[in-house]
């Protein structure tokens, strides 16, 4: 049979691709002559599997000489899977199409298993990808966490650092407590010294340090601003590494001064941020101190002006009980008729026995009680009667009428005082008719009469001496001449002669002394300083006036050999109406305008207490260049 | 020679009459401002003391009256007064007053030496 198996091999799909035919030469084939009826024609296949492409199938077809059948190499192949079936002449068409056929099938097959298997590889690469993104994922994430928590904990023990400082502070009951509490605060961050600045309620710069010398420093605010570790070491007297400032308040009100020993970036930080944190609690507190420092220091001026008041001042409940009073043997729950007047019923008109309810705001009233004018002020706590407080001033009426009589005095001194220049004016026209008519006469050569008429003569001119010295001592502008000091003191003196009757007045070094003053306001002024000596000295004794160069000034020392006044009053006596005197013998005016006077032109009064054991004063002029 | 003195101090007048008329001079004295005035015309005063201060009618008052009068013939007028003067020397002078003493005078017969060289130089 001339085989025409080629052609049916041809039948085989395009994608059968027959590569290799073994043994047989196609052309040969079908030129061959020779009868291959018989001999045995298999086909094998194999597939070449690329994993990116598609299988390829490699077909090639065995011819095998039927005597060669037994050969082991045969065997081999035909046992192998990649044999798919005989052609040869005992294979008809329908053998060949289900081999074809079989073989498309598998091969489908196989491209599908192939087809998942790679899918399966793709996506199995993908998890493991994903995986190992997964994996640097949860690394990360870790650390994250570990850094997270880290911060976490130091945080968290800044904040329990912080509100401990915090629960501190708020037991902090001066500014000495929470200069204690800081320091032990901040001890954890090497502070050696803490300072606190701060203004007190008078106004006066303070400090609060470990440092005693420090505390004795005084300076503002500003000055501490300049201040660089250096300098500032040299007054803390501290070796200081680091001294670090900070404010407290927008207005800076408060300044907080650390000191370190050694020197550490970290701690300061630490500092800085619990200040940052705190601020609002530091300010809070500082102006609660400042507070109550000023309650205290405004609530004993209140309670000691208070007691200092010379009028009684009771604050009464409505039982009649002192519950505040000024009067010092007072006891705590008395009755306000004790008290003051030791009775042992409520007085006649008090006004606490009426005890009328107030409709229209609260009522003052003043009733006559014995010795005295009651102000009467109640003080409604609640809408119950009972709880009424009365505020009771009692106004002595004695020393209303002593005030009254001091009133009227004062004022008949300043009428006398303008009076003075009309009464000059009246004096001075009648003495210079006295003057000129004896002097006329003593022109006449009255032998007998020239010795009364000198005497008289020489009386009007003491008059007129008398009347000048009055005239400057009543003028009061501030007209500086050039005068002795030895004038001033005569002039002063004449004034005085019925006053210093028994008083030595010793001058030394006063004579050809210059000073530039108003003669007439420092004429007052000395008056007014012998005057004071003689009072002192019940009017016997001595006064030294003295006068030498010292520092720019010429002094005039005026001392006397009284009781002296004590040290502790050295300022004091300078103060309006100040006075040891009894009432009736000196305003307390006298020193305090004689030092206004002096210090009018540069000058000034002081009291030199030391040298002598009577009282000295000095009065200093300035010396004109 | 004539002069009027008005002063309230009678002393002050008197001695200064005694003064003047020691020099041969003709003394009229009044005792305040009106006399003066009323006196003034009919005495015809070569020279005229005032003081500042007087009752009824003050020597300021009397030195305006007699200066603006048309009978005015530039007598020597001289103004004395005790301390609160009632003006200075130079609104004295201004209003026409020749010279302006206060008193008390350092001593009387050098005043009327005074009064009388300021009465020589208008001669």
């Amino acid at each position: 049979m001339k085989l025409n198996w080629i052609s049916e091999i041809k039948k085989i799909p395009d994608q059968l691709n027959i590569v290799n035919l073994n043994y047989i030469n196609s052309s040969a084939l079908q030129n061959s002559s020779k009868d291959v009826s018989k001999d045995i024609i298999d086909i094998f296949c194999f597939d070449e599997i690329n994993p990116l492409d598609a299988p390829t199938r490699n077909f090639f077809v065995w011819l095998q000489p039927t005597d060669l059948l037994d050969t082991k190499i045969y065997k081999t192949f035909r046992d192998s899977n990649q044999f798919l079936g005989t052609l040869g002449p005992f294979l008809d068409q329908e053998q060949i199409d289900n081999i074809i056929e079989s073989t498309q099938d598998r091969t489908i097959k196989n491209l599908r298993q192939i087809q998942i298997i790679q899918k399966a590889k793709n996506q199995n690469l993908q998890i493991e990808n994903q995986v190992k993104n997964l994996n640097t994922e949860v690394e990360q994430k870790t650390q994250e966490l570990f850094d997270y928590r880290l911060q976490l904990e130091s945080r968290v023990s800044f904040e329990k650092d912080s509100i401990l400082i915090l629960k501190n502070l708020l037991e902090a009951s001066s500014f000495f407590s929470f200069h204690k509490i800081m320091i032990n605060s901040f001890k954890p961050y090497q502070v050696q010294n803490f300072i606190l600045f701060y203004k007190n309620p008078s106004g006066q710069y303070c400090i609060q340090s470990e440092s005693e010398r420090l505390k004795k420093y005084n300076f503002s605010f500003d000055q501490m601003m300049d201040m660089d570790k250096f300098n500032w070491a040299n007054i803390s007297s501290n070796p200081v590494l680091e001294f670090r400032l900070y404010s407290i308040g927008e207005n800076n009100d408060y300044y907080l001064g650390f000191e370190f020993s050694t020197f550490s970036l970290e701690h300061l930080n630490i500092i800085q941020e619990h200040l940052n944190y705190l601020q609002f609690i530091f300010k809070m507190v500082l102006d609660y101190l400042y507070d109550k420092d000023k309650i205290i220091k405004d609530s004993s001026l209140w309670s000691s002006s208070f007691d200092s008041l010379d009028d009684p001042i009771l604050i009464i409940d409505s039982f009649y009980k002192v519950v505040k009073s000024n009067i010092k043997s007072h006891q705590k729950g008395q009755n306000c008729f004790k008290a003051l007047f030791d009775r042992s019923s409520p007085c006649d008109n008090c006004p606490i026995k009426a005890n009328l309810p107030i409709s229209k705001g609260l009522q003052r009233s003043t009733t006559n009680l014995n010795d005295y004018n009651l102000h009467s002020f109640p003080v409604e706590l609640s809408d119950d009667l009972d709880h009424r407080l009365w505020i009771h001033h009692y106004e002595s009426v004695a020393s209303i009428n002593e005030l009254k009589a001091q009133y009227i005095k004062s004022e008949k001194f300043s009428y006398l005082g303008q009076l003075v220049d009309k009464v000059i004016h009246q004096i001075a026209n009648p003495l210079t008719g006295m003057k000129s008519s004896v002097e006329f006469m003593l022109s006449k050569n009255p032998k007998e009469l020239e010795e009364d008429l000198t005497e008289i003569q020489n009386g009007v001119l003491r008059c007129f001496e008398i009347i000048n010295n009055l005239k400057e001592f009543s003028k009061s502008e501030v007209n500086l001449t050039k005068v002795e000091l030895s004038q001033i003191v005569d002039r002063t003196l004449i004034l005085m002669k019925s006053i210093t009757r028994d008083i030595d007045i010793e001058t030394e070094d006063l004579a050809g002394v210059y000073v530039h003053c108003p003669n007439g306001l420092v004429q007052q002024v000395l008056f007014n300083m012998i005057f004071n000596s003689c009072q002192a000295m019940n009017y016997k004794g001595l006064v030294k006036l003295k006068s030498y160069k010292e520092d720019g000034f010429i002094n005039l020392i005026v001392s006397d050999s009284g009781p002296g006044i004590s040290p502790s009053l050295n300022e004091k006596v300078f103060d309006p109406f100040f006075s040891t005197k009894p009432k009736d013998q000196g305003t307390g005016i006298g020193l305090f305008l004689s030092r206004q006077i002096l210090r009018q032109f540069g000058g000034d009064l002081i009291v030199l207490n030391n040298l002598s054991p009577g009282a000295q004063l000095c009065i200093k002029f300035p010396i004109r260049t | 020679m004539n002069i009027l003195i008005a002063d309230d101090e009678l002393l002050i007048r008197k001695t200064l009459k005694k003064v003047f008329e020691q020099k041969g001079f003709n003394v009229l004295m009044c005792a305040d401002g009106k006399e003066a005035i009323d006196q003034w015309l009919g005495f015809k005063p070569d020279l005229v003391i005032l003081d500042v201060i007087m009752p009824n009618m003050g020597g300021v008052d009397v030195l305006k009256y007699i200066t603006k009068n048309e009978k005015f013939q530039n007598s020597k007028i001289i103004i004395i007064s005790a301390y609160s003067a009632g003006g200075t020397k130079e609104e004295f002078l201004k209003l026409g007053a020749t010279e302006f003493v206060r008193k008390p005078f350092e001593n009387v017969f050098n005043f009327a030496d005074h009064c009388l060289s300021l009465l020589g130089t208008a001669q």
